[in-house]
């Protein structure tokens, strides 16, 4: 490591220490030091904005790759921007400042959308975190960019149940959010990286319409695989896929993810998240103590530190958000005493809570000494009735379906699975997260009608925002073990 | 006026954030500069780049100590400044002695991961430090975050230079075994 690396690791001791050493050196200041007076500041605020240019690398796009046996279509991927490149370290006053700038008008694109995204978080987040028993978790951006991509291969009525579903007006409007989202969120960087994967898994004996999935390649970034659904060769590559795209931190729910031999599509998307808090916690202030969850107390190790941040107290809950570095941050929402947390899902409210509004009397800036356990939380939900409450009953239907932008080889074609798996661990260094949504559809099957009840009550829950402030994961913790 | 006044400033984008920070914090950012490039104009630069550099990350970030924060951000760009000009070699301030003194210190791999590595390593460095007597972590801190002069650290603790030379080096090496121990390439 070079000298000057060690200088810069140094320069990020805790605060305290720092603030303390310089304090007793002022008490007792030697007339030999050496101060200078500070000259008047002329201050000029510019406004640094960089130019985007060429968001997405031009690259691998229509590339079959032999080694996985298959025709494939693989998507060309948003590549590091200039301006990501140059990134440095911002916060800590290095780096280019101009990259903060880019970044931050990238990432502002898709900040307005975000007020028209509340209603479809608040449905999906009602239907996949509320439990009676279990710690719980989603990615609300998974899901919405995986039922995108089922709006863009279904039409008629199919289609417009989803549209309805996402609050879109029509797919172009769709497609363009997906695209926002897309362009907001990705980032693969030193310090975040938020990656979002989409793919296909098409059926080796049918045609399908290049178009819709040269459309998916472009807007959604799906690469498309086709090859013998059923088989042996299929599966392990679909398991490969997902464990890559969410750093395998999900195996002990992929391991079981297998095609069917009618399959005709199965439709992948997930998202891999790992963020640096702005401001560390220090494992010397983690310390053992009682987490009072609903099965009783369990002792777990509880991180500690005190900041100044922005409280938002509303009549049900206190929230406050730990900002991650370069991207959003995460909001700790803890309901008052004798109110159901499983409430605070439905509650519009914890929206604001996201969001700090000047003027907003239910906003502070206090120090906070915040004390948050480290945990580590995962699930997998079944969203075939989630799909069907929320207005998505066609595709489940072969009678009156419509898949036909996908192909007309076949028809009488359903949704025959449809399932959302999710983690999220938090440690002294940051915030880890990954989720998947794997929706299959198939001529012939028939989905079991299986009923899967999610009800429950815990001490708090949370919710991770990227930088344009999507809901990126959410869920609710009650017992940590 | 009181830091979480001039914190909730920048939060409202109200300019006079920039002037209560340099009212107050000026004249310790100014010497952060000086200690690391030792020329008047280019602390000037550094501690106006600060409030900029201040300017644009809150919000969103909140610090919890505002005069660390900015003390921060000054020592990052006073040392970028340092090096862009190519002035390590040519030694302007403490910098150069400060450098090459920390290189019985600590080693680190890229990505997240260095990152997150990078996180460890200075996580045990607080705990070591946390683990010394009082005026042995100041002098410490002094030298290598401030980039005190080591004649002004002696005139601050009453010792010769020669002492806190000699203080400052087991400091060192006892951090570079801690470090090597605890598995970190040094």
């Amino acid at each position: 490591m070079k000298k000057e690396k060690r200088f810069e690791i140094l320069g990020k001791m805790d605060d305290k220490s720092v603030n303390n050493a310089y304090e007793l050196k002022k008490a007792n200041r030697p007339a030999v030091m050496r101060w200078v007076a500070a000259a008047a500041c002329l201050v000029v605020l510019a406004g640094a904005a960089l130019g985007i240019s060429s968001i997405f690398k031009k690259n691998n796009a229509d590339v079959s790759d032999e080694t996985l046996g298959f025709k494939t279509f693989l998507a060309v991927y948003p590549g590091r921007t200039e301006d990501e490149m140059r990134e440095g370290s911002f916060l800590d006053g290095k780096g280019d400042p101009k990259w903060a700038a880019g970044y931050q008008k990238r990432a502002a694109k898709s900040k307005p959308l975000q007020k028209e995204l509340e209603t479809y978080y608040s449905r999906i987040m009602e239907k996949l975190i509320i439990s009676e028993e279990e710690n719980t978790v989603c990615s609300p951006i998974n899901t919405y960019i995986a039922f995108s991509m089922l709006a863009e291969i279904t039409d008629g009525n199919t289609r417009k149940q989803i549209l309805d579903v996402l609050n879109a007006r029509d797919i172009e409007s769709l497609r363009e959010n997906v695209s926002l989202l897309w362009k907001s969120n990705y980032a693969d960087t030193e310090s975040i990286k938020c990656l979002l994967a989409d793919s296909l898994w098409l059926r080796d004996n049918l045609s399908f319409n290049e178009d819709t999935l040269k459309t998916l390649s472009e807007k959604y970034y799906a690469s498309s695989f086709i090859g013998k659904t059923g088989s042996k060769e299929m599966d392990e590559a679909l398991r490969k896929w997902i464990d890559d795209n969410t750093g395998g931190l999900l195996k002990e729910y992929t391991k079981d993810i297998a095609t069917d031999p009618d399959t005709v599509v199965e439709l992948v998307s997930t998202i891999y998240l790992k963020a640096l808090w702005t401001d560390m916690f220090f494992s010397r202030n983690t310390k053992e103590e009682t987490f009072h969850g609903s099965h009783g107390d369990t002792t777990v190790p509880m991180m500690h530190k005190s900041e100044m941040m922005g409280v938002y107290r509303s009549e049900n809950f206190t929230s406050v958000g730990v900002p991650l570095w370069n991207s959003g941050a995460m909001h700790f929402l803890l309901p008052d005493e004798g109110v159901d947390v499983n409430s605070l899902v439905t509650d519009l409210e914890i929206f604001k809570a996201l969001n700090y509004e000047d003027g907003d009397e239910k906003w502070s800036n206090p120090m906070v000494n915040l004390s948050v356990p480290k945990f580590k939380v995962s699930h997998k939900s079944d969203m075939y009735l989630t799909m069907k409450e929320l207005g998505m009953t066609d595709l489940f239907n072969k009678d009156v379906s419509d898949f036909t932008p996908l192909t007309t080889d076949t028809d009488g074609i359903n949704v025959i699975k449809a399932d959302h798996a999710a983690m999220i661990e938090i440690d002294e260094n940051g915030v880890t997260g990954a989720a998947y949504t794997d929706i299959a559809a198939a001529d012939g099957g028939i989905f079991p009608e299986e009923q899967i009840d999610l009800v429950f009550d815990r001490p708090f829950m949370f919710i991770v925002t990227g930088i344009d402030g999507s809901v990126l994961f959410t869920g609710i913790v009650r017992n940590i073990d | 006026m009181d830091d979480s006044t001039i914190v909730g400033l920048y939060w409202k984008r109200d300019e006079r954030a920039i002037a209560e920070s340099d009212r107050k914090y000026g004249r310790y950012c100014t010497s952060i500069a000086m200690n690391i490039g030792n020329d008047q104009d280019r602390a000037e630069e550094c501690v106006n780049d600060t409030w900029l550099r201040t300017w644009n990350s809150i919000p969103p970030v909140k610090p919890s100590l505002l005069k660390i924060f900015l003390g921060r951000i000054t020592r990052n760009l006073s040392f970028d400044l340092v090096r862009r000009e190519n002035m390590l070699k040519r030694g302007g301030g403490n910098i150069s002695e400060v450098l090459d003194e920390l290189l019985e210190i600590v080693s680190g791999a890229d990505d997240t991961e260095r990152m997150i590595e990078e996180r460890e390593i200075i996580r045990e460095i607080d705990t070591f430090l946390m683990s010394l007597p009082r005026d042995r972590r100041d002098m410490f801190i002094l030298r290598y975050w401030y980039c005190l002069g080591i004649s002004d650290i002696a005139a601050r603790f009453v010792k010769s230079e020669n002492s806190i030379s000699v203080i400052l080096n087991r400091i060192r090496r006892k951090l570079r075994s801690y470090l090597y121990e605890r598995g970190f390439e040094v």
